[in-house]
């Protein structure tokens, strides 16, 4: 009885394989008042893509602060919950020693060096103990996903384009030898075919380096075309997730996240009745 | 041109060259730890008291009296970074700037403590140095003095360049810009700023030692380093380039005053330098309008 009970609780949540990263009820309060994530659970299975979207202070960033172990730096913890990495609790870690388990972070802002060169951005990034020749076979293979960065190696990286940064950023991380690669708002601030085009080789980098990648975004669109799962944050919940197909297909998410309900974009207006008549499904 | 004139650029030179050792000792602290160092004169008298302990205890051997200096001056550095400036992180730059005050009191109380306040000669032991090295006929230049000039010339070169393209000093100019993404791209910050701290201690201690074999050795000198951070700041705090242009302004400044006003006037000179600089320019020559609210 309470085994089948256990077993039906949320069938949705349900992923195919073993998870790489497992966040189960995270709470994160700042300055110990502000409470900016409450009971969050997701999933990253390994090889998988996996997105999470949702507006302008959902708690996205808060989330991906607390895996990375970076909560201290902005006077917020952990009250609640926790956090694995194939199986080791990570929760509370300093950065340093999550960064080791190969959980590597491409931040929202300040992404990159910008008085260094491009060449030094990524010669900054390395492996303890990791042999030059990896090192060097590493930066060959990543030029050749981003040749616009190697036409640039010897430019310093203030003066890049908004989508030769993102490029350099995740390089940068990438050198790193992450097993999960963490990209919060990759679209942010750039032209939708450039976020395309951007999209299209995280799919390229999953398979060629063989690592999992959690996408944090706004851009629900592009985001939703390359993972294999998502998840809808509001408010510091998650209010929503499934397959592509069924985020895709949801009425609200069509209306609210990807803009396609009724006449195109969503007006302010549109969005506050929107608030006022959504239920929570989490 | 006589050679009045060009002796008189040629002390110019000199004394540009004693600040741009302690300027550059400042830079280094500054981008580490965006933090105005004011114990910077106090260290750089502790380094040159090891030094003259190493001529004491060797009986006049300049070499491993030097070594002595270097290595004492650089744990120092390494020291105060770990033990007082890095549980300072996250603190407003103010309070770290409190701390080196309180750390050049405690630094002076030390000193005076072990050596005692009595005014010491080093150069006695070393007498040939003092021996001046005649440049064309009638103009000369002592040891001493080519030894302050050449090595602040070899850091003016090497400095930026080691800055610019050896792995620590890309590490240092990024734990420099953003030390949150130097930590998280696998660099142990807390190392590379010590090693900026022992760096510019050394570099105190260097200064500290030709002061003393130039002058004198007391505890009272820690003001001549405190100087330093004139042409630091005229240079724009966090750029090695404006130093050397800085401690030339000063140098001049300070030079001319002394020959042409009144040698008193030579001591307030740097700091009247850098009030007329701050008024006309006060994120410095090279500086950042960025960096001004930090300091
Ligand atoms: N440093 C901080 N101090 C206090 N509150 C914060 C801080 N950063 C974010 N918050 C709050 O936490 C909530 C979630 O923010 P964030 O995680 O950045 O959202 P998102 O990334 O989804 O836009 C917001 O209400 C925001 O105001
Ligand atoms: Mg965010």
């Amino acid at each position: 009885m309470a085994i089948t009970a256990g077993l039906q609780v949320s069938p949705t949540r349900e992923i195919e394989g073993s998870a790489i990263l497992t966040v189960a009820n995270l709470e994160v309060v700042y300055s110990r008042v502000i409470v900016a994530v409450q009971g969050v659970s997701l999933k990253v299975p390994e090889h998988s893509i996996v997105t999470v979207l949702g507006t302008n202070g959902a708690g996205k960033s808060t989330t991906v602060r607390a895996i990375s172990g970076f909560l201290p730096v902005d006077d917020a913890e952990i009250r609640k919950g926790s956090i694995h990495f194939r199986g080791q609790s990570i929760g509370g870690l300093p950065p340093y020693q999550i960064a080791r388990f190969g959980i590597v972070l491409v931040p929202e802002r300040r992404k990159i060096f910008e008085t260094l060169t491009v060449w030094d951005n990524l010669r900054i990034a390395h492996v303890r103990n990791d042999k030059p020749s990896n090192w060097n076979q590493q930066a060959e293979r990543l030029f050749g996903v981003f040749p616009a960065l190697a036409a640039r190696r010897e430019q310093l990286a203030g003066y890049l384009s908004g989508g030769e940064r993102q490029m350099l950023a995740i390089a940068q991380g990438l050198l790193c030898d992450p097993k999960l690669l963490i990209v919060d708002e990759l679209s942010l601030g750039l032209a939708p075919n450039l976020v395309h085009d951007l999209m299209e080789r995280i799919q390229q980098l999953r398979h060629e380096f063989g690592i999992s990648i959690l996408l944090i975004e706004q851009d629900a669109l592009s985001a939703i075309e390359i993972a294999d799962y998502g998840y809808i944050m509001e408010g510091g919940r998650i209010v929503f997730e499934g397959s592509p197909e069924k985020l895709r297909n949801h009425k609200d998410v069509q209306e609210f996240y990807l803009g396609s309900g009724g006449d195109g974009r969503t007006s302010y207006r549109e969005v506050k009745q929107y608030r006022r008549s959504r239920r929570w499904w989490g | 041109m006589g050679y009045a004139h060009v002796s008189l650029m040629l002390v110019i030179l000199i004394q540009a060259s004693f600040y741009v050792l302690l300027g550059m000792g400042y830079v280094l602290i500054y981008r580490a730890t965006r933090v105005l160092n004011l114990a910077h004169g106090d260290l750089m008298v502790f380094g040159a008291f090891l030094f003259y302990q190493g001529l004491v205890i060797t009986s006049g051997s300049v070499p491993l009296a030097i070594t002595t200096g270097i290595l004492g001056a650089a744990l120092t550095g390494a020291i105060v970074y770990l033990g007082l400036m890095r549980p300072l992180a996250g603190y407003p730059v103010a309070v770290g700037v409190l701390a080196t005050i309180a750390l050049a009191i405690v630094l002076r109380s030390v000193t005076t403590a072990i050596w005692s306040g009595q005014t010491r000669y080093p150069a006695e032991y070393i007498g040939q140095l003092a021996r001046p090295i005649e440049l064309v006929s009638g103009l000369s230049i002592s040891a001493i003095d080519a030894v302050i000039v050449l090595t602040a010339l070899i850091c003016i070169l090497g400095l930026p360049l080691l800055l610019r393209r050896s792995a620590i000093g890309v590490e240092m100019r990024g734990v420099s810009e953003n030390a949150l993404l130097a930590a998280q791209r696998g660099i142990n910050i807390h190392s590379v700023n010590a090693l900026s701290w022992a760096a510019a201690t050394v570099m105190a201690a260097i200064a500290g030692i030709f002061f003393s074999l130039k002058v004198r050795l007391g505890p009272d000198i820690w003001y001549v380093g405190l100087a330093g951070f004139a042409p630091a700041l005229i240079g724009g705090m966090d750029s090695l380039r404006g130093v050397a242009i800085g401690a030339l302004i000063v140098a001049t400044a300070e030079v001319l005053a002394a020959r042409f006003i009144a040698p008193q006037i030579a001591l307030a000179a740097p700091f009247l330098v850098l009030l007329v600089a701050l008024w006309i320019r006060p994120w410095g020559l090279f500086g950042s309008r960025e960096e001004l609210e930090r300091i």
